[in-house]
């Protein structure tokens, strides 16, 4: 007498037991049956995707992807893959009407609960990893919702790249914040009238398609 | 030659049949929905979470140009992403982005408590989804595993247990019969709990797997210094971990581990003795995540979904020893105590116990709980074993295993046997599912069960007992009054 190793061992009621004989028709049974199929191909076919990828895994994602795009299954799970890296963070300055400027970073400590920091700091990880015109439209948002959050007239936002500490350098009496570990690049200045100008062009755009 | 085809074709034949056995065992073994009732109330609670997280700055994320303006959405996402990355929040204007939002915490807690769960589990996913979606720059692995768990949930009746569905159907029938103290329904094991349990136990094993493989492209996963570097990221660290500079073999200890741990557990969580100590070192290790680099959300969700992998009926014993209290009546699973013989007064019949099993190793253990039982047992390995000794002892009750008989035997036993040699017994068959073609042919009286893998030798008595019960009660009505024996046994 065999036993599965977590399903139910109690006794079922038959007609629970068989699902090929009540309430499940032959064709309901096996379309199930392809069904289950269907979606382990397409739990699948998302990481497989991933670069590198063959010819044949693409395929299967190419045919798995409005499958798997509406269920928000098309992650490829490389958590720290394929090497923990340093980190973007996004700095800014402010400038106010009244002359006053506020200088700032995201995500930085302060914001609270931890969820909402790291919601943050995919913001900037994100950033970080476009390039071209996506970047630049990204940055005009992030400069647009920092003008808006404060209430400023002109933002400009750097990139700034955080290397990680290697062992040796702590083991030297060094530390993880040491200011030639951190790189820093322009993305430029905006103002909000520009700012909101291009906004509403957009909202009309989109309104328009 | 003709001999040696007809032989590879049983053996062939014997494969696939094993093959579909096992295909249906794994996917089709009703399960009972504790166990995903409980990661309901898990799963409802970070995903509620998730969305009054994300209300702490609503403008600012959900915004037509907001941080994830839909320009960029439009020009980028649904261009890299395909048309059918679907959020409704693409058709929020500003204006209702608050009372929307609203409506969406009041889904998600409804569904955390099991409240209208048919419904509000799949409104769940639609939100879980939306939010991702509409804020995709600012997703990580907690909105992945929030997506795939609750997509599971929508498949399993989680609000079974531990709802207010629950409660509501029972103020309900309590309402029904006024004065008359009513106990919880009872809940049974179900196809698609068990369906969505094996889906998430895939899908766990499918994430580590590829988290494991996508780490070995890495070079720092091989010379060691990966969890170095992942605790020396000062944007993740919510804990000084630098002290572990000066012990290089525990870091690289532990990102040797990490690998070995994660590429192997798709394969070793399916072995029990294996099983508990992957989850507990997959829980310490998103419990350390969480407690130096500040991904608690995200390794809690990771942890809820551990609970598909463990045995529904122990977790509910456990909690209910935990929390004094019962979760439902135990019916469904509970055998009764040891010292208690399972026959009750009168009936008798389990004196003698025919019992036919190929395996000497499982009729030993049979026998022996028979015995233990105060019941004895005559063992025996073949059908025409079984005939002779049925002819010998005509008032003994039989337990017959078919699970590894052949084709043939099983339509003995069901032309043959059934019809008269078991006709007046109380009578358990155990069967697999590829077997159950039969039920349907034949006629067959209540006290004849039918167990359909997985059971237990406990299971197997107890309904043999049930069995003989409710022959003996038959007995003692008059012929006109029995029930009709007709179609499938019902256990209850």
């Amino acid at each position: 007498m065999t036993s599965d190793m977590t399903a139910t061992p109690p006794v079922a009621p038959v007609d629970e037991a068989r699902p090929r004989r009540r309430g499940w028709s032959l064709a309901g049974f096996v379309l199930l049956n392809l069904w289950i199929v269907f979606h382990l191909l397409a739990v699948v076919s998302a990481p497989l995707s991933v670069s590198p990828s063959s010819n044949v895994e693409r395929g299967l994602w190419m045919a798995m992807s409005p499958y798997v795009q509406i269920l928000y299954q098309n992650n490829g799970f490389h958590f720290f893959a394929p090497n923990p890296e340093g980190s973007n963070s996004v700095r800014y300055v402010l400038e106010f009407e009244d002359g006053r400027t506020l200088e700032g970073k995201f995500p930085n400590r302060d914001i609270w609960p931890r969820l909402l920091y790291h919601r943050y700091f995919m913001l900037s990880e994100t950033l970080g990893a476009l390039g071209g015109e996506a970047r630049e439209r990204m940055v005009r948002d992030f400069a647009r919702q920092l003008c808006r959050d404060y209430g400023a007239e002109r933002a400009t936002l750097f990139l700034e790249w955080h290397e990680l500490a290697r062992r040796e350098r702590i083991l030297a009496g060094g530390s993880l914040y040491d200011d030639d570990l951190y790189q820093v690049t322009p993305l430029g200045t905006f103002t909000w009238d520009e700012l909101s100008k291009s906004s509403n062009a957009n909202v009309a755009t989109t309104s328009a398609e | 030659m003709g001999r040696t085809v007809q032989i590879i074709q049983r053996e062939c034949r014997d494969y696939l049949g094993r093959v579909v056995d096992n295909w249906n065992d794994f996917w089709f073994t009703p399960r009972d929905p504790f166990a995903m009732s409980v990661m309901r109330i898990l799963v409802g609670w970070m995903v509620f979470y998730t969305v009054l997280v994300w209300g702490m700055r609503l403008d600012s994320f959900f915004n037509v140009d907001g941080f994830n303006s839909m320009e960029m959405l439009e020009k980028h996402l649904l261009v890299e992403e395909g048309p059918f990355a679907l959020s409704f929040w693409y058709w929020v204007p500003d204006s209702m982005v608050y009372p929307v939002h609203y409506l969406c915490l009041a889904v998600t807690f409804c569904f955390m408590v099991g409240l209208f769960t048919r419904w509000t589990s799949i409104l769940s996913l639609i939100i879980v989804i939306s939010y991702a979606y509409r804020a995709r720059y600012a997703n990580y692995g907690l909105d992945q595993i929030n997506a795939i768990l609750t997509l599971y949930l929508c498949i399993a009746p989680c609000g079974a247990y531990l709802s207010v569905d629950r409660l509501l159907r029972r103020r309900r029938r309590q309402k029904s019969n006024p004065g008359v103290d009513v106990a919880p329904e009872p809940v049974y094991p179900t196809l698609a709990t068990n369906i969505a349990t094996r889906m998430t136990q895939v899908h766990f094993c499918v994430i580590y797997l590829a988290a494991g493989l996508g780490k070995l492209f890495g070079e720092t996963w091989w010379d060691g210094t990966a969890m170095w570097r992942g605790l020396a990221n000062a944007e993740y660290q919510t804990l000084d971990m630098t002290w572990l500079a000066y012990f290089p073999w525990f870091t690289e200890l532990m990102t040797h581990m990490t690998i070995a741990w994660e590429v192997s557990f798709a394969f070793l969580i399916w072995r029990p003795l294996m099983r508990p100590w992957m989850l507990l070192v997959g829980a310490s290790m998103h419990f350390g995540i969480g407690l130096m680099l500040g991904m608690w959300t995200f390794g809690f969700c990771m942890m809820f979904g551990y609970l598909a992998f463990l045995d529904p009926l122990k977790l509910r014993a456990v909690l209910q020893y935990v929390f004094r209290t019962s979760f439902g009546p135990d019916d469904v699973v509970v055998v009764p105590p040891a010292t208690t013989r399972p026959v009750p007064a009168g009936a008798g019949t389990l004196e003698h116990v025919v019992l036919l099993d190929h395996s000497e190793e499982s009729a030993g253990k049979t026998a022996a709980e028979l015995e233990r039982l105060g019941a004895g047992a005559r063992v025996v390995s073949g059908l025409d074993e079984l005939m002779g000794a049925l002819e010998d002892e005509p008032d003994s009750a039989v337990i017959a295993n078919l699970q590894k008989v052949s084709a043939e035997d099983v339509e003995r036993y069901f032309c043959s046997l059934q019809p008269l040699a078991l006709q007046n017994r109380a009578c358990v068959t155990l069967m697999r599912h590829r077997q159950t073609g039969w039920l349907d042919s034949v006629s067959m009286p209540d006290h004849h069960r039918i167990l359909i893998l997985p059971c237990d030798r406990k299971d197997v008595i107890n309904e043999l007992s049930k069995a003989a019960a409710y022959l003996s009660s038959q007995e003692s009505r008059s012929r006109a009054d029995r029930a009709p024996a007709v179609g499938m046994a019902s256990l209850y």
